[in-house]
């Protein structure tokens, strides 16, 4: 019987997250995703915070949204620079950051979306 | 120096302006030595002198250039008792035999009558001006029930204040308990006439009677009345 | 003059407990940790080297199991004489307020202990007069309170002091909310109707199934773990138990990890060492689910390992519980914070031996 208990920091943060642009007939590609990322982290950090390790695991076109993992240390940073957004290209656009969690397995479930209506 | 010059104004001679009027104002020259002249001057003026209190008088000197010192005046008795005396005495506190409910219906009925009269209630009376009133208004009979508190234990206690000190209620419950319930984080309700008054407790720390004569200001600082 | 801003940039604390042991070991604790871990959301069993789940497991997951939602139960229901005779002790009783948020609203969840628990705000906590804790987390700024009313106890009846304080505690406050149900009776084998025909006449009450859902995985990259050794090998044989707890991860999210994409958008790929296999089944059960029912999955499956039904070399249960639960385990405490994850997965190998991972958020009690 052997038990590993880890507190503290976690090797990897998971970021669920959605770019809404005002003009919604805006068309994302992967690629063009990734740029935003480096361009808000750039914007706040410099380019020491662009070269910050960003993974994209899952992207949806359709709905613009993706499931990032960065390192434990810089999660902090990423989702302020995410915050600070405001423009992509002289567009306006946001992040909607959905869920955060150090276990990618919590993205599986979301309680909160239970919404269960009698009539 | 001074001093002399003092002296020089006792012992001057008259200003000339009355000197000159000597004879008109009835002024005589004293034909005796001064010493004589005051002994003439108290068998006169004094019933029944004796020789004796010559030699006493003689002894007595009146000095007038010195100023008079004021003997201490003595401190009246207080007639009223301190903390401690009170407590040992036990004036206010109220004995087993008078913590009965029933006891002090009759006074919460009294107290009804009271607020009605102190209010003027009317159907249409304006509830702020009610509010200013209450905030003068006496407590003692109210039926009040604590209903929040910081601490839960005193929430929901109900009962007739007797007491009303700087700090603490002392109510008596239904089940003949007399229960004290600091003022201090806690919001006690009032109801009478169909009208329900909520007291803030925090805000009312202070005695029933400086409490009637204190203006009441609306906090700008910190609007929240969270406990 | 200058001034300097001191940002604290580091990530919110978070748990993992990681444990290996075997199911024939007397102190395994998998039996209480799937048994105390009252509320849980979403069940997903993962089976790699199947097309289709193996038949006991099949069975459990095809076995009916409603549960119930009461809307706008008032809490003087719950400590009702009748109800807490004929079914707060006569079997396991699970409630949880719906809708209600941990960190804004009050939270109300009854466990199968027959405790009633409420997580409450200040201003409610002021205003209801029982004595509590204040919630664990933020100790300094005290915001939630927990109050625990126990309604087992032989003394909670009507005309006790106890009693009565409740109740005028929630006549007071006019406490009420939407409730989950699921009522286990003990012993016989009987319907969980009778609660639902308690509350029926002065309630709106709904029944409402549990959703599955199967998804079928083709040609996918297994990493390899070694029952015994948790930590990094020094040949790279083996994956660590978390790397494969990260890729478990990925694969219920539906990320694809077979093929490594541009470095520019991802570094993230399938642990290695790794083995391909042809197919993989994964079936998931998403609603108000009672541990009963996961305890009855997991002795199925191993059952089915025995039986030589079940091809794979291993397979993986996890179960999210509720991220908007008071309690986690047993009566540890629960918070939200940034995402209320309490969550199991148990990685069941072949030889009868385990691997627990217990996830916790920053707001929770190490389990």
């Amino acid at each position: 019987m052997k038990r590993i208990v880890s507190k503290g920091d976690a090797p990897y943060y998971y970021l669920k997250v959605l770019l809404e642009f005002e003009d919604k007939t805006m068309a994302v590609d992967v690629l063009t995703f990734r740029t935003v990322i480096m361009k808000a982290m750039m914007s706040m950090y410099g380019e020491v915070g662009a070269a910050v390790q960003i993974d994209i695991l899952k992207y949806e076109d359709k709905t613009i949204s993706a499931i990032l993992r960065v390192a434990g240390s810089n999660m902090v940073k990423l989702w302020g620079a995410l915050t600070m957004l405001s423009y992509y290209d002289e567009k306006p656009c946001a992040f909607r950051v959905h869920q955060v969690s150090p276990f990618l397995m919590a993205f599986a479930a979301s309680s909160r979306q239970l919404l269960l209506h009698t009539e | 120096m001074e001093g002399d010059q003092n002296q020089d104004l006792l012992y001057q001679p008259l200003p000339q302006h009355i000197s000159e009027e000597k004879e008109k104002l009835g002024l005589k020259e004293l034909d005796c030595p001064k010493d004589k002249f005051v002994e003439s001057f108290l068998e006169r003026h004094i019933q029944n002198f004796k020789p004796s209190e010559k030699k006493d008088l003689k002894k007595s000197y009146l000095l007038l250039d010195l100023p008079y010192r004021q003997k201490p005046t003595v401190a009246k008795k207080k007639t009223t008792l301190n903390s401690r005396e009170k407590r040992e005495k036990k004036v206010y506190d109220i004995p087993p035999e008078h913590q009965k409910y029933s006891l002090y219906v009759p006074l919460h009925k009294l107290w009804l009558q009271y607020i009605k009269d102190h209010l003027q209630l009317t159907p249409t009376s304006n509830l702020t001006l009610l509010q200013k009133k209450m905030l003068k208004a006496d407590v003692h009979g109210a039926l009040v029930t604590v209903c929040k508190s910081r601490c839960p234990a005193y929430v929901g206690l109900t009962g007739i204040i007797l007491q009303e000190t700087k700090n603490v209620f002392k109510i008596i419950t239904k089940d003949d308990k007399l229960k004290t319930v600091p003022k201090a984080n806690s919001v006690f309700s009032v109801e009478f006439e169909g009208l329900r008054a909520k007291i803030y407790g925090n805000h009312f720390c202070m005695r029933s009677a400086r409490r009637a004569s204190k203006k009441f200001k609306m906090p700008m600082k910190n609007p929240t009345i969270d406990l | 003059m200058s001034l300097t801003l001191k940002v604290d940039l580091s990530p919110p604390r978070s748990k993992l407990v990681i444990e290996k042991s075997s199911f024939d070991d007397e102190k395994s604790r998998h039996r209480k940790n799937v048994e105390e871990h009252y509320f849980n959301h979403k069940m997903e069993l993962f089976i790699p080297g199947c097309a289709e789940l193996p038949p006991s497991a099949q069975a459990v997951f095809d076995m009916s199991d409603d549960f119930y939602i009461i809307k706008d139960l008032p809490l003087t229901e719950l400590i009702n004489k009748d109800f807490i005779e004929n079914f707060v002790k006569k079997g396991s009783l699970y409630m949880l307020s719906h809708n209600t948020h941990i960190d804004k609203h009050n939270v109300y969840a009854v466990l199968p202990t027959g405790k009633l628990i409420l997580s409450v705000h200040k201003d409610t906590y002021e205003e209801l007069g029982l004595v509590g804790q204040p919630s664990q987390f933020n100790r300094k700024v005290k915001r939630k309170f927990v109050v625990e009313v126990d309604l087992t106890q032989d003394i909670f009846v009507p005309g006790k002091k106890n009693y009565e304080r409740v109740k005028k505690g929630f006549q007071r406050t006019e406490l009420k909310a939407d409730f989950l149900l699921s009522w286990k009776p003990r012993g016989t084998r009987q319907s969980a109707g009778p609660v639902l025909s308690h509350f029926e006449d002065s309630y709106r009450c709904d029944r409402r199934s549990q959703v599955q859902q199967t998804n079928k995985h083709t040609e996918l990259l297994l990493p390899v773990v070694n029952s015994s050794e948790l930590e990094e090998s020094d040949d790279g044989e083996w994956c660590t138990a978390r790397e494969w707890y990260e890729w478990l991860g990925a694969v219920s999210c539906g990320i694809n990890c077979n093929e490594a994409p541009e470095h520019y958008i991802s570094r993230y790929s399938c642990p290695k060492p790794n083995k391909l296999t042809a197919t993989a089944v994964r079936r998931s059960m998403t609603g108000f689910i009672a541990p009963g029912r996961v305890w009855a999955v997991l002795e199925a499956v191993r059952s089915d390992m025995r039986d030589n039904q079940c091809p794979s070399p291993w397979a993986a249960l996890t179960v999210h519980g509720f991220a908007d639960s008071p309690v986690s385990w047993a009566r540890r405490e629960h918070g939200f914070h940034h995402g209320g994850e309490n969550l199991y997965t148990l990685l069941i190998f072949r030889d009868s031996t385990y691997w627990l991972f217990q996830a916790v958020g920053t707001n929770d009690i190490c389990p």
